[in-house]
């Protein structure tokens, strides 16, 4: 009987098989027609992975860095940064200061739009404007709140008016140019269907899936080698890294696990670039917490965490140690400044010299709370971090929270400690930004309230200083007075890491990990 | 056996029917509210740290968020009853136009999951049941044990590695053609097998040593006729539960499959939009979701009646 229950049961898979044949033959035919393409690319192509999907292509409107480094391959804007991070011409020829609020830019005559459309001062001067424009919603226009007038003086001339001297004002003019006529006719489709004067245009977007761009023919400099390139969203860190290994990925940049950057190292397939970047981790205290507020007790912090071991072990020597804000690339960059190398021996006596001794009773000396993200790697330095400060005697406890919640948390103030980092630090006047007691939430990003008469005085007149040297001297002083004050617990720069296939040559590292360098990158033949 | 549509409309069914708006109207409600009160303001995430607090506040008017919050449900009320649903707070497309978008991709993957589950399951459960405690028995409900044991996070890179970086069978990630969905298929499939696998044996057993298979076998029937009409029939209401419970959840929480195969769902849209408090998005999807799980109960019901007429009457 039990052979019969058994071809009774093979009966019934063979009804299984047929149906499941019966399923997969009717979603072969509701997929068809979406063929990956990626499989049988020429050469002169190449796929990039992505970790998601830029939330918009317009560069007045987008500020995430996946939607900045699509926005990288397709527009130009007056100026660019060059490798370390200063701001170089790019579609402006050459430009003058006939005062110290005005700046007359002459543009490049060469340049047309993806759209054949000739570029000129009525581009620039429309993109600015939208930008300043509140209707447009951009989230861009507080750094544009200095601007006075943007005028046309004739077809490649634009003078822009400053209300008030602002030394960081190029770094305002990275911003892509989009054109006036286009961007009118299509109004806010124009996030979708973007155009500009960059090396690639865009093909394509299937969005939460790929985008493809082509080489723009007509592009001002020299014509891209690569003529499409293809963008596939690839949101898991793993699967990533197995499309690269696979070969169906080309190219991967950041956001890769330290212990996988050795393997790939080794692999003759394929190329890894490293170079450090201008992101800034941190520990940011609150001043207002009555026992943060004292200096001695940061320094003795700062002394009580061993970040080299971090850095050597987590991850995996790919990071540089920071002295503060600025990355030792930087112009502005102060290496003479007070650090604080792993002592805790003398971080215990710090803390018993501000009046806060051992409790035989508890253990401890205070107990504070930490805040960070539910990011895995974030809660592994917080980890380490109180396990460091455990042994000086200040007890730690992790409050770990969803990136809404903490990021609410942080700008409300409402914290003792806590880690993050800053990205794409290029020019110092970041520091006035986030150390300036005007920059208290919500009027800036001294989340801390960190206040310093000095540090006050000298943001302020950083920020207005046209003079390189005078406001390098400037910025120097500031980072002496803010690595000795300890507002942040300065971690590390982490390193901008790429792994690309070994074909793929020409591609060269930014500090705020720009695309730009793939309009000259090309595939070995 | 003909059964009319009059005939399946039962009691439990029409209820469900009625409960239906009243259930979607509770489940979006209450997260409308939720997702109101929990920290995390819109205008400050998008904007960021360098906006100045008159620019939060005018998006913040832009996007209604300054109205109190029973204005702002009364007119996500009002939307709802015009099957408006918003536009996304970041993206500004329409929220019905980006759920459309990745339904059908949530849609088939769940179905070929299930798909995969079944025929799989039952045919194992089957043949377990037939030869209980025999080695393939055995080895069977180990495979269950696995499969429910596994999971997805580890199970979908270990199959790419096998299928697709050694084996160069199938493709690692993304959607396109009909290999791209085998493997989050299986990866998302192969626990709810597991599930179903141990249910149908369980059933079966219970059925095969029921008086009215030995009556059918007395009967002189055929073993497959027993075993299929009248075993399986009956052992298949308790599967058809645990089916409708695991549909539910299939649908709408691939998140980790859909991220790992980079298939772009409607999982991973709602935990996005969550993170951004994308409030409009956030609401669409929730409202969907809940469809879901009404309809697939409401198929469940359905089933039961089909398989066992005595729930009808």
């Amino acid at each position: 009987m039990r052979s019969r229950i058994v071809k009774a049961a093979i009966g019934r898979l063979r009804c299984c098989g047929i149906l499941l044949s019966l399923l997969l033959l009717m979603l072969s035919i509701s997929l068809q027609g979406c063929s990956d393409e990626s499989e049988s690319l020429p050469r002169d192509s190449i796929v990039i992975a992505l970790q998601s999907n830029p939330t918009s292509l317009d560069p007045r409107l987008a500020t995430d860095a996946i939607s900045s480094r699509v926005i990288d391959l397709m527009f130009n804007g007056l100026f660019r940064s060059n490798h370390q991070g200063c701001p170089e011409p790019d579609l402006v020829q050459d430009y003058e200061m006939p005062d110290k609020t005005t700046y007359l830019l002459k543009l490049r005559r060469d340049v047309v739009f993806q759209n054949g459309t000739g570029f000129t001062a009525r581009d620039v001067k429309f993109t600015l404007d939208s930008i300043i424009d509140p209707k447009t919603g951009s989230r861009k226009r507080a750094s544009y709140k200095n601007v006075e007038a943007v005028d046309v003086i004739d077809n490649w001339t634009v003078k822009i008016k400053l209300k008030e001297p602002q030394a960081s004002f190029l770094e305002t003019l990275k911003i892509g140019i989009v054109p006036q006529d286009y961007a009118r006719s299509v109004g806010d489709e124009f996030a979708n269907k973007p155009v500009g004067t960059g090396p690639f245009r865009l093909i394509e977007w299937q969005r939460g899936s790929k985008l493809r761009l082509e080489r723009h023919d007509s592009y001002f400099r020299q014509r891209p080698a690569i003529r499409i390139i293809t963008c596939k969203i690839v949101p898991d860190t793993s699967t990533r890294l197995l499309e690269l290994q696979k070969g169906s990925v080309d190219f991967v940049q950041n956001e890769i696990p330290p212990e996988s950057v050795s393997a790939f190292r080794q692999d003759k397939r394929f190329s890894v670039l490293s170079a450090p970047s201008s992101t800034y981790k941190y520990i940011g205290f609150n001043m207002r917490h009555p026992i943060l507020s004292k200096r001695k007790v940061r320094q003795a912090m700062a002394y009580a965490i061993n970040r080299k071991t971090i850095v050597d072990n987590l991850l995996l020597g790919q990071a540089t140690l920071s002295s503060g804000l600025l990355d030792p690339g930087n112009t502005f960059y102060e290496p003479d400044v007070t650090r604080y190398e792993f002592d805790p021996q003398r971080a215990r006596q710090i803390l018993d010299e501000a009046g806060y001794p051992l409790d035989s009773k508890t253990g401890h000396r205070f107990a504070v709370s930490f805040k960070t993200s539910k990011d895995q790697r974030a809660n592994q330095i917080a980890q380490i971090v109180q396990q460091q400060l455990d042994k000086v005697g200040i007890k730690i406890e992790i409050r770990s929270l969803e990136w809404a919640t903490f990021y609410s948390d942080i700008i409300k103030g409402n914290f003792h400690i806590y880690s993050l980092s800053w990205v794409g630090i290029s020019d110092p006047d970041f520091y006035f930004d986030v150390f300036n007691s005007q920059s208290f939430p919500p009027n800036g990003a001294n989340r801390g309230h960190y206040s310093n008469a000095e540090i006050d005085r000298l943001t302020e007149l950083g920020r207005v200083e046209l003079d390189v040297s005078k406001r390098t001297e400037t910025y120097s002083k500031i980072q002496k007075i803010i690595a000795s004050d300890v507002p942040y617990i300065s971690l590390w720069h982490p390193q901008n890491i790429a792994i690309m296939t070994s074909e793929l040559e020409g591609f060269s590292l930014y500090p705020a990990g720009d695309f730009k360098s793939f309009e000259r990158a090309r595939l070995k033949q | 056996m003909k059964i009319s549509t009059v005939d399946m409309m039962s009691p439990a069914i029409l209820k469900r029917l009625i409960l239906l708006p009243i259930t979607i109207f509770c489940v979006s409600s209450v997260v409308f509210f939720l997702i109101h009160l929990v920290p995390g303001d819109p205008a400050a995430l998008m904007l960021g740290d360098s906006a100045e607090p008159g620019d939060i506040e005018a998006l913040r008017e832009q996007l209604g968020l300054n109205r109190p919050v029973v204005s702002q449900y009364a007119s996500y009320l009002w939307g709802l009853v015009h099957l408006d649903l918003g536009k996304s707070i970041w993206t500004k497309e329409p929220v019905m136009q980006r759920i459309a978008d990745r339904y059908p991709a949530t849609l088939t993957l769940a179905g070929a999951a299930m798909a995969f589950a079944i025929m799989f399951a039952i045919p194992i459960g089957m043949i377990s049941a037939a030869r209980q405690d025999s080695l393939v028995d055995r080895g069977s409900m180990f495979i269950a044990v696995f499969g429910v044991s596994i999971p997805n996070f580890f199970l979908g890179p270990l199959l790419i590695i096998v299928f697709s970086i050694w084996l160069d069978l199938l493709p690692v990630s993304g959607r396109g053609s009909i290999l791209h969905l085998i493997l989050p298929a299986v990866t998302l499939g192969l626990g709810m097998s597991a599930i179903l696998a141990r249910m149908t044996r369980a059933s079966m057993i219970e059925a095969l040593g029921s008086g009215y298979v030995r009556t059918a076998r007395a009967k002189g029937l055929p073993e497959r006729t027993v075993l299929v009409k009248h075993a399986l029939r009956n052992a298949l209401t308790p599967v058809v539960t645990i089916l409708g419970l695991q549909a539910g959840a299939l649908l709408t929480g691939a998140i980790i499959t859909e991220t790992i195969f980079s298939w772009e769902g409607i999982g991973s849209l709602m935990v996005r939009s969550i993170a951004l408090r994308d409030y409009p998005q956030v609401q669409g999807c929730v409202l969907v979701i809940a469809i879901t799980y009404v309809l697939a109960n409401l198929m469940t019901d359905i089933m039961y009646s089909f398989l066992d007429p005595r729930i009808r009457t």
